[in-house]
């Protein structure tokens, strides 16, 4: 079978070096993931206590810290680590590496008595969170990507609007930036959405060991991010209705073995596998951890929140992901040839709008509505039916979502919800969300940002220091401060000054440049073409 | 050419690439910031936090007037400026408002590095998820040559602190032209200067000299320290050097330049001339010397 063609691959990869270019690293979510996994890799066990005064998103249990996030993205980012460990033991003399390790520098927080900052990094750290990122989160949105394209084949598109939808998914969406940073969403997505995709073959195959596979990459989506067991309940109906209700023990069965590490890890650490760790926040820093992480399902509410993670700019899904207003004419589309789907991704829809809204925390994140993030793969193939049937507008929305999206690479500490509405509590934030607007960082920051500077590439502009080199940290997280990123240094030239490489819209010139480079063919062929056509 | 450019199509195409990236990438600059500045998030300002530095290149040995306005954050600190790691001033930076800082150095040919000693250290933010360490906010950073504006004696100099009275054009100042080796700044009918300088209060025994020109017309030239006239006089439309005491005590340092007559546009009066500014007199030179009569 043809997993994929050369032009879907050269695709893929050329996704991959947009990325790669575009990563980031924002903080507390990198940290707690990075750091479990090298506490595994390193002094292999499951507590972070080696670098637990690095990060705020911690557990505390029974006198241990561990990360707070799911075990399974540890799991997920561990090997990358080693093999970067590895190449880095084996590439860098010793005399070096002892001198790098010791490089960085760390401060201690005003605030919290256990909490430091890091400020200078070694270049281990530095290259180690490109190559975590780019190896877990990166890639794993990227095959993301990659499925979407291919589920769209089966729906029934054609080669160009399957790319489309996968430029569309990969670009257009929040899962842009999700993907270019360290977190367990953008790794849980892929399971998820791989659950349905594996059960959607098992409809259109007969093929019943495609459904206990389902359940383990549903039940593994849960032990990656969490929300994937939403979308549970909507695959044993997709089941259903597929005629395959007796096979509902079998993903039932396949679920638990996916999930099963998160119950491992549940029991390693407190001795039972049906409490959820998330109860042991850190108090020292989450004081008020049961109320802040919990649920709070409150109808009267939800009218208010419920806008706000769809529509409104703060965190708004259609918001961050315009073009996927047209999913809903793809849906009624979509409804009479694939009814079972389109149940099925309405459910996955009401569940993860339902569970994102009643989360205490709903107004989290970054940039956009990562808790969502799992969504998006669900909404992005009903845009098999309007691609071809609307292409102007498609054309349009999927322009203004990239450009929405690609301004999440001129987020800094300014554009952001702060922080401290972390620690307000929900009843604060229900209140502002009343009010309707809470913040509107893409048209206030990004935006005119995007604009004046084009696209932010941190890994380019780590390069105007030495000592920055590969650090992919925005600047708010910096204790001291970097080298202003304007300009690249060069060299010094007598007797003009210092001949620099201005970062301002150089992502968008090196993109020009590698893509030249690797589609030279088509470029030849289209501009023969061309000039043939003028002639 | 049509097949010229078939044939060689693609290697055009990344000729223009290199073209592009020459012209529009590559910059050169004489001021580089090194390390230990944090970005201007949205404005033009930068917050520094512990001993931030920068590079200054000069294609000769040169004194240069360095100048910037600064701002301390949350609390008062002393800012000590070294060139070159020797130590050259230092001034008590306040919170509350903006101070604007000029020194007169001797910067060696080739790359200069400026430091900015904050005493007490930085201090952490940590307010919105910004976990900044900050000291001191710098904006309106300028590198000049003083020898075109203005002029000081050596003996005015302090011996090895080289700060002294330095000045500044402020409010009604067009900007500085040049045309060949002479530099000028016209003004309109009202504007102010400012000395800078640790010695600037003690200013007896010093005298200003000024080289400056009417516009148009023959003019009134009125110089005020306060509410006190300095200078008065007549001034021709070619070059002129005048000259007056500087007051004991000028208050906030200001000196306001006046003209008794107005100012014209080039425009009414020259044929031609689009020029709309309204221009009365140009300062060539200013400078401060020390009275030995």
């Amino acid at each position: 079978m043809r997993v994929a063609s050369k032009r879907t691959v050269k695709f893929c990869f050329s996704s991959f070096i947009i990325y790669a270019l575009f990563l980031h690293w924002t903080g507390w979510a990198g940290h707690s993931i990075f750091d479990s996994a090298r506490a595994l890799v390193d002094e292999g066990r499951l507590t972070i206590d080696s670098y637990a005064d690095n990060n705020v998103d911690r557990l505390l249990i029974n006198g241990h810290y561990y990360s707070n996030k799911p075990i399974g993205a540890t799991l997920l980012a561990t090997p990358s680590y080693a093999l970067w460990k590895w190449i880095y033991t084996h590439t860098f003399p010793k005399s070096f590496r002892d001198r790098d390790l010791a490089s960085t520098t760390k401060f201690p927080s005003q605030w919290y008595a256990s909490v430091s900052i890091y400020d200078r990094l070694s270049l281990f750290e530095r290259l180690g969170r490109v190559f975590v990122t780019l190896c877990s989160s990166t890639l794993l949105g990227l095959l993301t990507m990659w499925l979407v394209h291919r589920f769209a084949g089966r729906l029934g598109a054609n080669e160009q609007d399957q790319l489309l939808l996968a430029v569309t998914f990969g670009f257009g969406t929040s899962v842009f930036y999700t993907a270019t940073g360290l977190y367990q969403d953008a790794m849980g997505m892929l399971f998820c959405f791989w659950g349905f995709y594996l059960l959607f073959q098992a409809n259109q195959t007969r093929r019943v060991v495609l459904v206990l596979w389902s359940g383990i990459v549903t039940g593994f989506s849960i032990a990656v991010s969490l929300w994937g067991i939403l979308a549970v309940p909507a695959y044993l109906i997709y089941l259903a209705m597929g005629g395959h209700a007796r096979k509902t023990p079998l993903f039932l069965l396949g679920s638990f073995i996916g999930v099963s590490p998160q119950l491992l890890y549940h029991y390693a650490l407190t001795g039972n596998p049906w409490l959820a760790v998330f109860v042991h926040q850190d108090r020292e820093i989450w004081t008020a951890s049961m109320q802040t992480l919990g649920f709070k399902l409150q109808l009267e509410n939800l009218i208010y929140i419920i806008p706000q993670v769809l529509l409104f700019p703060s965190r708004g899904l259609f918001f961050y992901s315009p073009i996927l207003l047209l999913s809903w004419v793809g849906i009624v589309r979509m409804f009479k040839p694939y009814r079972a789907e389109t149940i099925t991704i309405l459910i996955v829809f009401v569940l993860c709008v339902l569970g994102n809204a009643s989360m205490r925390t709903w107004w989290g994140g970054d940039f956009g509505s990562r808790y969502s993030l799992s969504l998006i793969p669900f909404l992005t193939l009903p845009l098999v039916y309007v691609v071809r049937k609307n292409r102007r507008l498609f054309f349009v929305l999927l322009v203004y979502s990239i450009l929405v999206n690609l301004s999440s690479t001129q987020l800094d500490a300014y554009a952001r919800l702060p922080v401290t509405d972390r620690e307000s509590d929900y009843a604060h934030m229900l209140e502002k969300a009343k009010g309707g607007v809470i913040s509107n960082p893409v048209y206030e920051e990004c935006l005119p940002r995007l604009w004046k500077n084009g696209p932010g590439s941190r890994l380019l502009e780590s390069f105007t220091h030495d000592d920055d080199a590969f650090d992919l940290r925005l600047s708010r997280t910096s204790v001291m401060g970097f080298t202003p990123r304007d300009a690249i240094p060069w060299f010094t030239l007598h007797p003009v000054g210092f001949v620099s490489v201005k970062t301002r819209y150089l992502p968008v010139f090196l993109l020009v440049l590698v893509f030249s480079v690797l589609w030279a063919r088509e470029l030849s062929a289209w501009l023969q073409r061309k000039l043939e056509r003028s002639r | 050419m049509r097949e010229f450019i078939l044939k060689r199509g693609v290697a055009l195409w990344f000729l223009g690439l290199a073209v592009v990236f020459c012209c529009f990438y590559v910059t050169t600059h004489r001021i580089n910031l090194r390390e230990h500045w944090h970005l201007p998030g949205g404005d033009p300002d930068y917050w520094m936090s512990q001993d931030a530095t920068l590079d200054i290149y000069l294609p000769w040995e040169d004194t240069m007037a360095v100048s910037f306005e600064i701002q301390s954050y949350q609390r008062p600190r002393t800012l000590q400026l070294l060139v070159n790691g020797i130590e050259h001033s230092q001034y008590e930076i306040s919170p509350l408002q903006k101070s604007s800082v000029v020194i007169l150095t001797p910067l060696a040919q080739g790359v200069n590095t400026l430091t900015f000693h904050a005493e007490p250290e930085c201090a952490l933010s940590w307010q919105g998820g910004d976990l900044r360490c900050l000291s001191f906010e710098l904006s309106g950073f300028q590198v000049s040559f003083p020898d075109t504006v203005v002029e000081v004696a050596e003996d005015v100099l302090p011996p090895l602190a080289h700060t002294t009275d330095v000045i500044r054009y402020e409010g009604d100042w067009f900007d500085q032209e040049r045309s060949g080796e002479k530099t000028w700044r016209w003004m309109t009918d009202r504007a102010t200067l400012q000395v800078f300088g640790n010695r600037a209060q003690q200013s007896q025994n010093r005298i200003m000299k000024v080289q400056v020109s009417s516009f148009h017309n023959d003019r009134t030239l009125q110089v005020y320290a306060g509410n006190e006239v300095v200078f008065e006089g007549d001034i021709p439309t070619s070059s002129t050097k005048v000259q007056f005491t500087l007051p004991a005590w000028v208050l906030d340092n200001l000196l306001t330049f006046v003209s008794k007559n107005g100012c014209e546009r080039p425009r009414d009066v020259e044929e031609g001339s689009r020029d709309m500014r309204c221009l009365s007199f140009s300062v060539e030179r200013i400078m401060i010397e020390r009275n030995t009569l």
